[in-house]
């Protein structure tokens, strides 16, 4: 028998631990305690597997993080270039809001008005320090003529004083040489309204008791044969009457941004002097004195077939 | 002593493994614990030892995974048994045909497990198919770790004792029957 078991001592003994394990593993039947054994593998184990997966894991993550990183960094950049991209594309979008509001108020603008009009865009600015004038993009060919007004939605910007068949120059309401004939809404107080470069405008030759306050809207009065009578021009920034002198000083803050032009309208018509007749039955009342101004009163030339002036 | 010797040598594999299984995808692992406890087929003076090593070696994996308490353990014993058998009548004692030998064995140790568990423990068994699908790659990567393992286990086996048993496959050994 001993030598019988010492000759097959090695199949009985894989036998005698191959059996339980097929009895435990067929008799397992749900979640159960560990046994000894089990636990006695898992206290050996568990911390030696710690040990060892510490810096594993630890060398993953950190190969992770790398590659993450240079993951995070192409997209990074890809974010960057769509960024830019989406910036270019907003702003585009921006623009192109702004301007159709734009457009919108000038075509109600223009459609508010009964004489007829030419929209245009400001193409150039002035170069020289001293002059104030824009180039627009509209000329002779679009019926531009020298002398006529040019406004936006805001009020008045000046008259073209040079037309080509493609562009027109427009002297700008600030410029030195600018007058504009305009009156006080309120107070119906008549004076000019003069360029004065930089500083805005002046609204000039008006007698110091006349009623003139701060805030006071200025319109234009239609008789310098030049503007329509009712334009909006400004408002009275300030206001001064020196005791020595027969005209109160009064600085104006025109209505109109010429900073941010980019608009404007040119209406076509280029009007005349009222007759003396007119002045007589106007509500509107018309100094003795000539106006101070050559742009008010030298552009009589008007054309005859244009439409008369409104009242 | 020798005894453990290769049971630390047996946790370190099982710690190797837990890296393996940490670093590489499921379908991508070598059982480097399968080869050890073929290995551990090969020894001849310590074949008792080598068996209860193979057994506890695989109750260990049992303990350290969700198999049922008892396939591990069944399963490494067999690959033991079954290399010691192979090895009376084939040479498996160089690392090319150990190698081969271990992935073969690899893919009959997958079937044996799906087959166990579909006869003992159906509701945890594997599909044929998911078998056939992940058995051949890693059935591969074990025979390809195998080969170097089996010198690394003849070689610390030789610093121990100079068991001549591990000496076969080298150039200055010879082999020995039982």
């Amino acid at each position: 028998v001993s030598e019988l078991l010492r000759r097959f001592r090695y199949p009985l003994l894989y036998l005698l631990l191959a059996a339980p394990c097929i009895a435990v593993m067929a008799s397992a039947r749900g979640p159960a305690e560990l046994g000894l054994g089990s636990r006695l593998v898992m206290t050996i184990t568990l911390p030696l597997e710690r040990m060892v997966a510490l810096p594993v894991e630890g060398a993953r993550g950190w190969w992770m993080q790398l590659t993450e990183l240079v993951r995070v960094r192409q997209e990074n950049a890809e974010l960057r270039d769509r960024l830019a991209q989406l910036e270019e594309e907003n702003l585009q979008y921006r623009e192109a809001i702004v301007a159709s509001e734009r457009y919108q108020r000038l075509r109600a603008f223009g459609a508010n008005r009964e004489v007829p009009m030419v929209p245009a865009n400001v193409v150039h600015q002035d170069l020289s320090p001293w002059f104030q004038s824009v180039i627009i993009d509209q000329g002779t060919t679009a019926g531009i003529r020298p002398g006529m007004p040019v406004v936006t939605d805001s009020g008045v910007v000046g008259l073209v004083s040079g037309a080509a068949p493609g562009a027109s120059k427009v002297m700008l309401l600030i410029d030195p040489q600018s007058h504009v004939d305009a009156y006080v809404q309120r107070s119906r107080a008549r004076g000019s309204v003069h360029g004065a470069s930089d500083e805005g405008a002046a609204f000039e030759y008006v007698l110091r008791e006349e009623d003139v306050a701060v805030g006071d809207l200025l319109l234009t009065s239609g008789l310098d044969a030049i503007y329509p009578k009712g334009l909006v021009v400004g408002r009275v920034a300030e206001v001064s009457r020196p005791p020595s002198q027969v005209f109160q000083h009064t600085r104006v803050r025109l209505a109109v941004d010429f900073r941010k032009l980019e608009e404007v309208f040119v209406i076509l018509e280029r009007r005349q002097l009222p007759a003396e007749e007119a002045f007589a039955t106007s509500d509107e009342s018309l100094w003795a004195e000539p106006a101070p101004d050559s742009a008010a009163t030298s552009e009589p030339t008007g054309n005859p077939e244009l439409p008369e002036p409104r009242p | 002593l020798i005894a453990l010797r290769l049971a630390a040598l047996a946790l370190g594999l099982l710690l190797v493994q837990r890296v393996v299984v940490e670093l590489l995808p499921a379908a991508l692992r070598p059982d480097l614990v399968l080869a050890f406890a073929a290995a551990m087929g090969l020894q001849r003076t310590r074949s008792t030892a080598g068996l209860l090593l193979a057994f506890g070696v695989g109750f260990a994996l049992d303990v350290l995974s969700g198999a049922p308490l008892g396939l591990y353990s069944w399963l490494r014993g067999t690959a033991c048994v079954t290399t010691r058998v192979v090895d009376r009548a084939l040479y498996l004692r160089a690392p090319l045909p150990w190698a081969l030998y271990c992935a073969v064995y690899a893919l009959l140790d997958w079937v044996l497990l799906a087959g166990a568990l579909h006869l003992l423990v159906p509701g945890a068994a594997p599909s044929w198919t998911e078998v056939l699908g992940r058995a051949p790659l890693a059935a591969a990567l074990t025979g390809a770790c195998a080969g170097p393992l089996l010198g690394v286990l003849r070689r610390a086996d030789q610093q121990t004792d100079r068991d001549p048993a591990w000496t076969v496959g080298s150039s200055v050994g010879h082999r020995v029957r039982p």
